[in-house]
């Protein structure tokens, strides 16, 4: 600052000039910021099918978890052949340690650990042009839905302004108070299809076709990798046609508890109101308040 | 003259009427009484083991809350009590055996209740009565000293450090209701005079450590209860409600950071420091059930 001050006016003059040459230049040559929010889950990752293969304890899960860390690369590659200028990926899945730091595409950022208070959205905000959902799957009382759930497995139905969504769409909601669309998404045919009710217009690719809440007709994962880099691709150029998921305020989250015990203790929460024994209501402001409201939900319930 | 004389004649007979009807048709006052019976601060108990159900040495200390409640209702009664309600205020709320319990009252039982250690508080009752009582966590010779279950380090409300018995009272004083005896630990009892100067307080054991104590023998405990209860009972016009000014501020210090990263999603939940939230409002009520919520998300 102090040295600034005694450059003689036609250095200044021509630093000037440069200055807004080098601006004009960086305009053209650098592409628009293009900000995109990865959120990576694991049930709806290719190739998954029973619990065990989604917990660190599980034998299985150093196949699977590989799995899903190609996904969330493929999808940072999509992200950049579209042109991204900055990549964050959260890992949504348990304990939000499932993505090797040392193994993601070193382009990208990672969110990692729990808990959150801001779950499968920690991180987001209005910074962001576009959301993507990787390895997402159903809630919990759609019958082909593999692995279907909301967070804890005692949250049965999940109801917004009265239509039940599952995580994607509790994640979308939120992406939409910022004004930022989803663009992909990836999981079994279940949550395709319950994301599709949302008409968004979003990007969507089926991993495999659930047969039973632990069982699916699978899609060669090589091939989901090659899809999910395509996709993202694909969507994030498409962007404006993808609409944002923006719930109409005040929004009534309506959550359907595994039993009335878990009601009791949520009905301490301020303003929350009963609709019968295992179900509770709450009248957000906006879709963040709603979201905070059932990982409070979430937290007093099921463990 | 004649005429003030005849009516003279007729409110006398009206009250020789008036007496002659059984007290429950005359309607006397009214005085319902909530017994809060809590089991750290009853006469012989010193140790964990002896307040947790799946311990061998439970047996005692569910006997002594049992025979304590006892002398307290039968103290109410005898001072006149309309109506007894027992709140079971210790763990899981199934210790005091319903068929040792003084028949007279009305004993609410299990966990978790809507209105916690309190259940039934409102303006239809008339004094609260507590039996069992301990300080909250971190006050010397405090016997077993804690607040709610263990994930509460340090709760002020109002800039006080408080207890299950500051909440508990001050709750009851948001409906007008005083507070009109403790039974407890030495140290318990000093911390509830420090809130309620009034109230009557009987000490039953008197704490070395957070774990040992000279115990006072339950029987003489029981009469000094049964003592105590009655002459609060008849005092009670003079011992004032914990009536709290608002808004009320209640600040709560967790044990660890996640607690209170759970605490701060509560809608209006302000964050002091890592492990400290506060909370504000103009009700007691909502002050009472946020303490609870807190419990929850922390044990």
């Amino acid at each position: 600052m102090r040295r600034d001050a005694g450059v003689r006016p036609r250095r200044a003059a021509r630093l000037g000039l440069l200055l807004s040459l080098m601006g004009s230049v960086s305009a053209a040559a650098a592409p628009a910021r293009l900000k995109v929010f990865v959120s990576v889950d694991m049930e709806g990752i290719a190739g998954v099918v029973i619990e065990r293969q989604t917990g660190s304890e599980g034998h299985d899960y150093p196949i699977h978890r590989e799995q899903m860390l190609a996904e969330a690369n493929a999808a940072v590659a999509g992200a950049f052949d579209a042109g991204a200028t900055e990549v964050v990926v959260l890992d949504s899945h348990g304990n939000g340690m499932n993505l090797r730091p040392d193994l993601l595409d070193s382009r990208a950022r990672l969110i990692s650990g729990t808990p959150r208070p801001w779950g499968m959205v920690a991180g987001l905000d209005g910074t962001f042009d576009a959301m993507v959902f990787i390895g997402y799957h159903a809630s919990g009382s759609i019958p082909d839905g593999v692995l279907a759930h909301t967070f804890n497995l005692s949250a049965l139905s999940v109801r917004l302004n009265g239509q039940v969504v599952g995580e994607g769409g509790l994640s979308a909601a939120v992406g939409g108070h910022f004004n930022v669309p989803v663009v992909f998404g990836a999981g079994d045919r279940a949550f395709v299809r319950q994301f599709q009710t949302l008409s968004t217009g979003t990007e969507l690719l089926e991993t495999k076709e659930g047969l039973s809440n632990s069982s699916a007709a699978l899609v060669h994962p090589a091939v989901v990798i090659e899809g999910i880099r395509r996709g993202v691709k694909a969507g994030l150029e498409r962007r404006a046609t993808i609409s944002p998921w923006q719930v109409a305020k005040p929004i009534t989250l309506e959550v359907e508890l595994g039993n009335s015990s878990e009601a009791d203790r949520v009905m301490l929460i301020p303003a929350m109101s009963r609709v019968d024994g295992r179900t509770v209501r709450y009248v957000a402001p906006d879709a963040p308040t709603m979201y905070r409201i059932f990982v409070l939900i979430d937290r007093l319930t099921g463990r | 003259m004649r005429n003030l004389k005849q009516r003279c004649g007729l409110v006398a007979v009206l009250a020789l009427v008036w007496s002659s009807v059984p007290p429950r048709i005359r309607a006397e006052p009214r005085l319902n009484v909530l017994i809060s019976a809590d089991m750290e601060g009853v006469a012989g108990v010193v140790g964990e083991g002896q307040v947790q159900a799946s311990s061998p040495d439970y047996d005692l200390g569910r006997r002594m809350m049992t025979a304590e409640t006892n002398a307290a209702i039968a103290a109410a009664f005898a001072a006149g009590a309309t109506r007894v309600t027992v709140v079971d205020a210790h763990g899981s709320g199934t210790n005091l055996l319903p068929r040792e319990i003084d028949r007279r009252a009305i004993l609410v039982s299990g966990f978790p209740m809507p209105g916690g250690m309190m259940q039934g508080i409102g303006p239809d009752q008339d004094a609260v009565v507590f039996i069992g009582y301990h300080t909250h966590a971190g006050v010397a010779f405090g016997i077993l000293g804690h607040t709610d279950t263990d994930g509460l380090r340090r709760v002020v409300l109002n800039g006080h450090e408080v207890g299950e018995f500051g909440l508990n009272a001050a709750l009851a004083g948001h409906f007008g209701v005083p507070a009109v005896f403790v039974s407890g630990d030495r140290a318990a009892i000093d911390d509830a005079r420090g809130l309620c100067p009034e109230i009557e307080g009987v000490v039953v054991k008197e704490g070395f450590t957070r774990t040992s104590a000279r115990l006072i023998p339950p029987e003489e405990a029981q009469k000094r209860i049964s003592e105590g209860v009655g002459r609060a009972l008849a005092r009670r016009a003079a011992i004032p409600p914990l009536r709290l000014t608002v808004p009320i501020t209640l600040e709560v210090e967790l044990q660890t950071t996640v607690q209170a990263d759970n605490a701060a999603l509560v809608p209006g939940v302000e964050r002091v420091n890592g492990t400290t939230v506060r909370y504000r409002s103009g009700s007691m009520v909502d002050i009472y059930r946020f303490s609870m919520l807190v419990d929850r998300l922390s044990g």
